[in-house]
Parts: structure tokens; C-alpha cells; sequence
């Protein structure tokens, strides 16, 4: 039988072992993704470090159906250590990618695993699902900036 | 209409229904989904319209459309006998004492809303007790929140049993003269657990409490006689009983909804009106403000007559057959699944609530490769999140079962079962 077209067999990997699935310890922020009407719920943690504002630490926690987890899951991947700012831009070429607006999407950033939630274009009911943990992170990213701006330098 | 009298003379409680005629009534039936027939399982959620329904909405607008209790007008007065025949019609099909005990309202919903308002609002007060079941639609939960928390009243809840039946024993317990009112669904959305309504009615006029029951699952499913159930109001929705969306109705005993002060107010429910005060129109238009949806309305009349010519007893039977069939298949070929609800059938609608492994494959995802199947089924809280803390589950998949359902559906939706066990065979044969 043929390969189910949602269910990317990277998908079901992540699915079935997430990366940093875990309480974060000392994190900067934490952010909720919650779908009300299916009851999943994620807390996305992230810490960032000191001077540069890099994610040192991202990791989520919850449940959600294999995408919203898969989804999770490489995003923890994809956005552990790189700065802040970046890490905005993966969760804006994220959105695109799922949304259908190829467009917008960062050419430069390597999509690797995350490339098969692709495909969820076409299942409009489910980009909420692969988005719940981006929208986390895009909240706990706002958390931990304003935490950062609000601290003097060199303290 | 002779053809019909006498199939109905010729049918008895235990002739079969007639699947392959009735689901010809269906146009929506005989349609591919994703490259394969569509086998509809989300009856639950809303059923699908016969095309004698579909037609009456047609024939409304094409020949008697106009406003009612108004004008003089020859369109008037047949919209309005229109409008009213289905009132007559639904009185009889739940032996309501009298078409004036119901009241047309968009939904479930707004009916139950109605009684929090109009009744809970001069009844419930500081310290009163309001009992509700841990199977509540959110429906029949959140407007008695409401009331309580304005109220300074409190909550409690019938749990269920641990073959997810009513606790009549526990709810006997929480009975005293402080309760007011009694809330419960007469069938679970989820489990289909059917509450044995009659004696929670006997046992809540013991402590003179009035019994609100939310009809939304019973009342397309099973005969329903709201004398024999003994409870003072009943809430149906049309939408699930093979009629239109936008309407349904509640029906309440007499004395209580003239003592009831209205809920919405402006044109229609007025007896006299003057520059500072007025007077209200009696039964059931107190309760009908303005133009009511007129049109749906007469469609639900085309909606209960098919009912009627089926037969409730005929379409009861057939669910149980159904839910047997399923039971036994699924429990045989599927043994991944958690079930919820009573396996005794007498206690079960056709309503089919399961997890895959344990819940290791989320109800989204079974439900999205059922669809890719062309199954439809139901996967969420389905709107009764309290209820899913007490199954051990943040959400389930739902197959619900009617009248145009076959048993090759069930066979299809155990084949669509075997796909999900393909793809997600590895997080289901995981150690938990």
C-alpha cells in the first residue's frame, strides 16, 4: 500500500521520538499552544543566553496529534542555538511553508526534516496543528525579549 | 398518501428498516470523498436531510413564503398554518400535552438557555443546589454555571458508574430539598449512555426539584414521550432529526411556562403594548420574539413526518443492530481500541466513542485518515471536556450511527480502522 501522503514517514519518526520533549529547567520564558476544540495543548520553554541572545535551551511539553508533535519537535531542532532574531524568521518561513505563501519563505534557511509538514497546505484544517508549537515559540520569543530589554546591560 | 398508509399498516416495531429506499431519500449519500463513497458517521454532530425535507424548504419559498401572525393575506395565513402544523406535529411525535408547551428556538442550545433564564432566574437562589451529570454536553453545563455563579447557588454532579451508566444510587444521594433543579441528557453525546430519565424525575419531584432534560441525542433516535419520562422540560434540535439547521424547540409543562417571565421581548410575544409598559401574549408566542426562521421551521414538520413514517421504534432498533454489529467487529479486529460507554446495549445509543492504542494515535489523526477513506467521524471533546477528564482521555473519536447507516459501513469503517493501524503500528505496539 502507498505511502500515506499527510503522514510523511519523517513525520511519524518525530511522532514517535521527540526531540527535547521535556520540562525546560530554568527557562526564560514559556508560552502556551492550545486548540480549544481539540483539547491539545503545548508549553513551548526557551532560555536565551546572556550576551548574545542566542536559544541555548528550547524545549515543549503537552499534547497534540502527530503533526502538532512532529511539529514540535523539529522546531526544537531547528531553532536551538541560533539568535533570537533567526529563530523569528524560521517561525515566519514555518508559517509560510504551511499556509501555502512559498513567497515568504527565507530562502536561505535549510528546512531539512521540516520540509515534509509541507504537504499540510493542502489539509487546511490541520495548520493549526502544525503551527501550535511555532506560535508558542513566537510568544516565548517576545516573553524572553522584552525579559531582556527590560534588564540593563551588564547586569 | 395511500401507499404510505398502508406500508405503515404493513409495518410493525420489528419489520426492518428499508436502508437502500431511505438512503435514496438522501441525496447527499451518493457521493465519492476523496476517491471513495461516502460513509457518513457524524450523525451525532448533525444527520443529513431527506430530500422531502430539502423539497418542503423549496416548496416554502417558491409558493407560501411570507411573514405569520400578522397579515391577512392568503400567503400569510397558509405560512402561518404551516408554521403551526409543525408545532402540532412535534407536540404529538414527543406527546407534548398540547402544541402551546412548545416553544421554537434555534437549537438545543437556546432552549436549555431559555429555562436558565426564565426559570433558574426566579427560582435559584443563595445556597440552592443545582444537579448536573459528569456526561453533559457543555450545552447543558455551562448556562447552569452561569446561573449558579449569579446566583450564589452551587453544582454538583451525578457521576457515572464504572460501565459509564447513570449512578442512580449516587444521585439518589446527592438529593435533598436544597436542590432545585435537575439537569441531565436523556442520551450521552459521547457515550450514549441513555439515563434512565423516568426515575430521576420521580426521585427530583420527591424534593420538589423541576428535571431539565437536553433531548439533543434522544429525541431523533428513539420514541421519546415526555409524560412517560415525567421531566418538566425537554430541549430538542431539529438538525439532528433529519430537519434544517437553525431551529429547535423546547417543550415545558404549561404551568410552568405561563409562570415564566419571557426571555427575549419586542414584536410577536406582545399582548398589549403601551409607552411604558406592556403585556405578554400567551403560549407559546410569550416566548417566540420576533420573526421566528419561518421557513426551516416547516421543513422540520417534513422532517418529524418521515420519522413518523419510519417509525421511532423501527429506528431504534435498527441503531442497536448497528452499534452490535460495530461492537462485535470492532472488538474482534481492532483490539487497539479503548471503547467508552455501556456495552449493555439497552443503556447505549448509536453513539461510538474509542481511542486508538491507548490513545498513543491522537483522534485527529484517525480521524484524517478515515477521511482519506472517505469516512466521516467525529474526533475532539465533542463539546464535553469535563466528561473526557472522567474517560482518562483529553479528547476521543466518535462514530455515530442512523437511519440511512448500513452495516457494510461498519465493515468500511473497520477497514478504515486497518489503515490507521498500518501507519501508526509502530506508536501502537509500543510498550505503554
Amino acid at each position: 500500500m502507498a505511502a500515506n501522503p499527510l503522514y510523511h514517514e519523517i513525520i511519524l519518526e518525530h511522532y514517535e521520538y521527540p526531540r527535547n520533549r521535556r520540562a525546560c529547567a530554568c527557562a526564560d520564558a514559556t508560552a502556551r499552544g492550545a486548540n480549544a476544540m481539540c483539547g491539545d495543548d503545548l508549553l513551548v520553554s526557551l532560555r536565551l543566553d546572556a550576551p548574545g541572545g542566542t536559544l541555548e535551551e528550547v524545549c515543549w511539553d503537552g499534547h497534540a496529534c502527530a503533526i502538532g508533535e512532529a511539529s514540535a519537535s523539529m522546531m526544537s531542532e531547528a531553532v536551538k542555538g541560533v539568535p533570537s532574531a533567526e529563530a523569528r524568521r524560521w517561525v515566519n518561513t514555518v508559517r509560510a511553508m504551511v499556509t501555502g505563501h512559498a513567497k515568504e519563505m527565507a530562502p536561505d534557511l535549510e528546512l531539512g526534516d521540516l520540509e515534509s509538514l509541507a504537504g499540510i497546505r493542502q489539509y487546511p484544517v490541520r495548520i493549526k496543528c502544525a503551527l501550535l508549537a511555532w506560535e508558542a515559540l513566537d510568544e516565548a520569543l517576545g516573553i524572553a525579549e522584552r525579559k531582556r530589554s527590560a534588564t540593563p546591560a551588564g547586569t | 398518501m395511500a401507499v404510505i398508509d398502508i406500508a405503515r399498516a404493513q409495518q410493525t416495531p420489528e419489520t426492518p428498516l428499508d436502508v437502500d429506499a431511505i438512503r435514496r431519500d438522501f441525496p447527499i449519500l451518493a457521493q465519492t470523498v476523496n476517491g471513495h463513497p461516502l460513509v457518513y458517521l457524524d450523525s451525532a454532530a448533525t444527520s443529513q436531510k431527506p430530500r422531502q425535507v430539502i423539497q418542503a424548504l423549496v416548496d416554502y419559498y417558491e409558493r407560501h413564503n411570507s411573514n405569520i401572525h400578522r397579515a391577512a393575506h392568503t400567503l400569510a395565513a397558509r405560512s402561518t398554518e404551516l408554521y403551526e402544523r409543525t408545532r402540532t406535529r412535534l407536540a404529538g411525535f414527543i406527546n407534548a400535552s398540547g402544541p402551546a408547551e412548545i416553544i421554537f428556538t434555534r437549537n438545543t442550545t437556546e432552549a436549555l438557555n431559555l429555562v436558565a433564564a426564565c426559570w433558574g432566574g426566579g427560582h435559584i437562589g443563595p445556597g440552592d443546589e443545582i444537579v448536573v451529570t459528569q456526561m453533559e454536553h457543555h450545552s447543558n453545563l455551562v448556562p447552569w454555571q452561569r446561573l449558579a455563579e449569579g446566583k450564589g447557588a452551587h453544582l454538583k454532579f451525578v457521576p457515572l458508574t464504572p460501565t459509564f451508566k447513570f449512578d442512580l444510587a449516587a444521585y439518589a444521594e446527592l438529593l435533598s430539598p436544597r436542590v432545585k433543579l435537575v439537569a441531565l441528557p436523556h442520551v450521552s453525546n459521547v457515550l450514549g449512555t441513555i439515563a434512565p430519565v423516568a426515575e430521576v424525575s420521580r426521585l427530583a419531584h420527591e424534593v420538589g426539584a423541576v428535571v431539565v432534560v437536553d433531548g439533543a441525542q434522544s429525541a431523533p433516535h428513539m420514541p421519546v414521550d415526555v409524560q412517560a419520562l415525567g421531566c418538566d422540560f425537554f430541549a430538542l434540535s431539529a438538525h439532528k432529526m433529519l430537519g434544517p439547521t437553525g431551529v429547535g424547540a423546547l417543550w415545558g409543562r404549561t404551568a410552568l411556562l405561563e409562570a415564566m417571565p419571557p426571555f427575549l421581548s419586542g414584536g410577536s410575544m406582545i399582548g398589549e403594548v403601551q409607552w411604558t409598559k406592556s403585556t405578554w401574549a400567551p403560549l407559546p408566542q410569550k416566548f417566540e420574539a420576533g420573526t421566528p426562521n419561518i421557513a426551516d421551521v416547516v421543513a422540520f414538520g417534513a422532517a418529524i413526518e418521515y420519522l413518523e413514517r419510519l417509525g421511532m421504534e423501527r429506528v431504534r432498533r435498527h441503531e442497536v443492530e448497528l452499534m452490535r454489529c460495530a461492537l462485535g467487529a470492532l472488538r474482534e479486529a481492532h483490539p487497539e481500541l479503548t471503547h467508552y460507554g455501556p456495552g449493555d446495549l439497552d443503556f447505549r445509543g448509536g453513539v461510538l466513542a474509542f481511542n486508538v492504542g491507548h490513545g498513543a494515535v491522537h483522534p485527529h489523526d484517525v480521524a484524517q485518515l478515515l477521511d482519506g477513506q472517505g469516512i466521516a467521524v467525529r474526533a475532539g471533546h465533542h463539546c464535553a471536556r469535563p466528561l473526557h477528564s472522567v474517560m482518562d482521555a483529553p479528547s476521543s473519536v466518535r462514530a455515530s450511527f442512523y437511519v440511512y447507516n448500513t452495516t457494510e459501513e461498519v465493515d468500511a469503517l473497520s477497514r478504515g480502522l486497518d489503515e490507521v493501524k498500518r501507519v501508526f503500528r509502530r506508536v501502537i505496539e509500543r510498550p505503554q
